[in-house]
């Protein structure tokens, strides 16, 4: 009970890390399935959504692609279909057009955009560069004068003007006093009325000056006048001597110009005298090459009348060779048929001569035909007469051959004889050919394996069924079906038991049948009886006596075809005599 | 086993030769390899002998079996052939 105990917790023991082997712990990391399964869903969606589109897409533009599309995507074809009556549809292919069309603008107007935002920063570039000019000038910053320039700013320099008026204010300024009377200034009396006057009233208030006792400004008046008068004087000097100088030179130009003028009618009228003179030339010219194309003219009409002339007289003498040749041909026409004419009358007189004198000379020639004829015809027939005596002698040279025994080859023979049969001469008649035509085929349905190997004799065949008859006694008892060697063996033993019958014994079964066999081969030689009861054997017995069969045909075969020949060739031969 | 250029009627002569002298040869053979069997394996006992003998002679018969009747054997095909002389 100990030891069962112990053994019992000794397989406890043993079965219990297995147990403990199969526990799960709980710090294993337990994979999430449910979040990636749903990613991993969405991702081949979508990526065999893109493929699809992509690969309906290529399908569209690229030919190649076209075929493998339908062949191999589900559902291509239908897709293709539908989108190809889309593109056809009208709706669709306004809609797309207007598409084209709204793409197209948008283009063009952000490309305007862009033009007007590039002016737009030139000119607030401009302005900023403006405004730091005007600061850089308000601050008084040194800049150069290139720099301002492009900036056009509003500070021109302002010019002090010397103006008349300016002085105005100056002229009685610090005016030293004296007590000199001033001289009154003279002036030169000068065309100009306003300056004279003037100068009255400059003189006229010096002296007034003088007179009211302010010397000081009337000096200063006078020299101031007088400078000023001075000037004004020179100046109108000056214009006089310019508008002298200016005058001068008008009347100058006017000379020039009347010279000018001369020059130019006296040009004219040059240009008009050779003007005249050229035309005159010219029509001379003119008149000139007139007469001289007439003459030429004239010339080249003499000349074509030559022409013609000579023309004229070459087509009349043509046409008088051709009339001289046509009278000429017709005269030679006219002789050869004269000449025939003769020739046919001679000949008529040769033979009217042949027909009287001449005539005896064809019958002997008629007879010679006739001699011909019957030579020809001895000929022919002795030619058959010795084709028959050959055929004959061929015949019985195949037969001796035949018979000689032992399988003597007699193929020699028949080819001689096929040579002698063969239809050569044409002037045979048609008896002849037929007979020599059934020789040859005979002849020649004797095949050349049996020629070769020769035939049995009679004899040989005779023994030969001795052998036979035994063999097949010895096998009559095999069944034709489901024999097997145990048969073969009862058959010899139980055929030892038989009977043998002899002579011509009426009946069906092999035994009554090897009997009349025998009979017709020893008593009557007749071998084709003989045969013929051989050959309605069955089974096995027909089996082994199939050899002798054979060759027994053979022979018969070969008798038959003899007797033929040898009938024909007698036949023959008798048809000479 | 062509029978080529044997007169007809000597067909079962001859298979009758090639069948005894396969017998005799194969019957001598299993009784010669019996003998020495039972003289070296089989502690002299005689009955190794019968069976190889036996054996031998069914061989034998089994081939004359084939011979006599060629067309017993499955997928055995006979061809027309040229007569020869």
């Amino acid at each position: 009970m100990l030891a069962s105990a112990l053994t019992r917790a000794g397989t406890r023991a043993v079965s219990r890390p297995a147990a403990r082997a199969s526990r799960h712990y709980a710090t294993e990391v337990a994979k999430p399935k449910k979040g990636s399964l749903g990613k991993k869903i969405v991702w081949t969606t979508a990526l065999v959504g893109t493929a699809y589109a992509g690969a309906t897409y290529e399908a569209l533009n690229n030919e190649a692609f076209h075929d493998t599309y339908t062949t191999y995507v589900p559902g291509g074809e239908q897709l293709l279909d539908a989108i190809d009556d889309a593109m056809h549809d009208k709706q669709v292919k306004e809609n797309i057009e207007k598409a084209v069309a709204i793409k197209q603008k948008a283009q063009e107007y952000s490309v305007t955009l862009k033009n007007y935002a590039g002016k737009a920063k030139d000119t607030t570039m401009d302005l900023y560069e403006l405004a730091t000019d005007t600061v850089n000038q308000l601050t008084g910053n040194d800049q150069d004068d290139s720099q301002t320039t492009s900036a056009g700013g509003p500070a021109p320099t302002s010019r002090k003007t010397k103006r008349l008026g300016g002085r105005r204010g100056g002229i009685f300024a610090n005016v030293i006093e004296t007590d000199e009377a001033a001289v009154i200034p003279q002036f030169a009396t000068i065309g100009e009325s306003t300056i004279d006057e003037l100068a009255k009233t400059v003189q006229d208030l010096v002296k007034m000056l003088n007179d009211a006792g302010l010397k000081g400004h009337a000096k200063r008046m006078a020299d101031y006048g007088a400078y000023e008068i001075e000037r004004l004087q020179t100046e109108y000097r000056n214009a006089q001597t310019e508008q002298n100088q200016v005058l001068k030179d008008t009347v100058a130009l006017a000379q020039t110009a009347e010279d000018v003028e001369k020059h130019i009618q006296d040009h004219t009228s040059e240009i008009d005298t050779k003007v005249s003179a050229a035309r005159q030339r010219s029509r001379d010219r003119v008149i000139e090459k007139e007469n001289k194309l007439k003459s030429e003219f004239s010339v080249e009409a003499l000349e074509m009348q030559k022409e013609m002339n000579a023309i004229a007289t070459k087509e009349l003498n043509g046409q008088r060779n051709a009339f001289m040749n046509e009278l000429s041909a017709e005269l030679k026409e006219r002789a050869t048929e004269i000449q025939r004419q003769f020739v046919r009358e001679v000949r008529q007189q040769v033979e009217t001569e042949r027909g009287g004198r001449l005539s005896r000379v064809d019958e002997v020639s008629v007879r010679q035909r006739v001699f011909e004829k019957l030579s020809y015809a001895n000929a022919e027939s002795l030619d058959d007469a010795r084709k028959a005596h050959q055929l004959t002698i061929a015949v019985d040279a195949l037969g001796r051959a035949a018979y000689a025994g032992n399988q003597k080859a007699f193929l020699d023979e028949l080819q001689a004889l096929l040579t002698i049969s063969a239809p050569g001469s044409p002037f045979a008649d048609l008896t002849e050919r037929r007979n020599d035509e059934l020789v040859q085929v005979i002849a020649s349905n004797i095949s050349e394996t049996v020629a070769r190997h020769g035939v049995d004799s009679m004899a040989q065949l005779v023994t030969r069924f001795v052998n036979v008859s035994t063999e097949v006694r010895r096998a009559s008892l095999i069944p034709e079906e489901g024999s097997s060697m145990v048969s073969h063996v009862i058959s010899i033993i139980m055929s030892k038991l038989m009977f043998k019958k002899e002579g011509l014994v009426p009946g069906d079964d092999l035994e009554a049948r090897l009997a009349r066999a025998e009979y017709y081969l020893h008593k009557e030689n007749d071998l084709e009886s003989a045969a013929r009861e051989v050959n309605q054997l069955k089974g096995w017995p027909k089996h082994l006596a199939a050899d002798w069969l054979d060759a027994a045909r053979r022979h018969l075969e070969i008798k038959q075809a003899l007797e033929v020949m040898r009938t024909q060739a007698m036949l023959g031969s008798m048809q000479q005599l | 086993m062509v029978d080529s250029k044997v007169p007809s009627e000597d067909l079962l002569s001859h298979k009758w030769d090639r069948v005894i002298s396969n017998f005799v040869v194969k019957t001598g053979l299993g009784l010669s390899a019996g003998i020495v069997a039972s003289a070296l394996l089989f502690k002299k006992r005689s009955w190794p002998i019968a069976i190889t003998t036996g054996w031998g002679f069914g061989v034998a018969y089994a081939d004359a079996q084939r011979i006599f009747h060629p067309h017993h054997v499955p997928g055995v095909q006979f061809e027309k052939k040229k007569p020869v002389v």
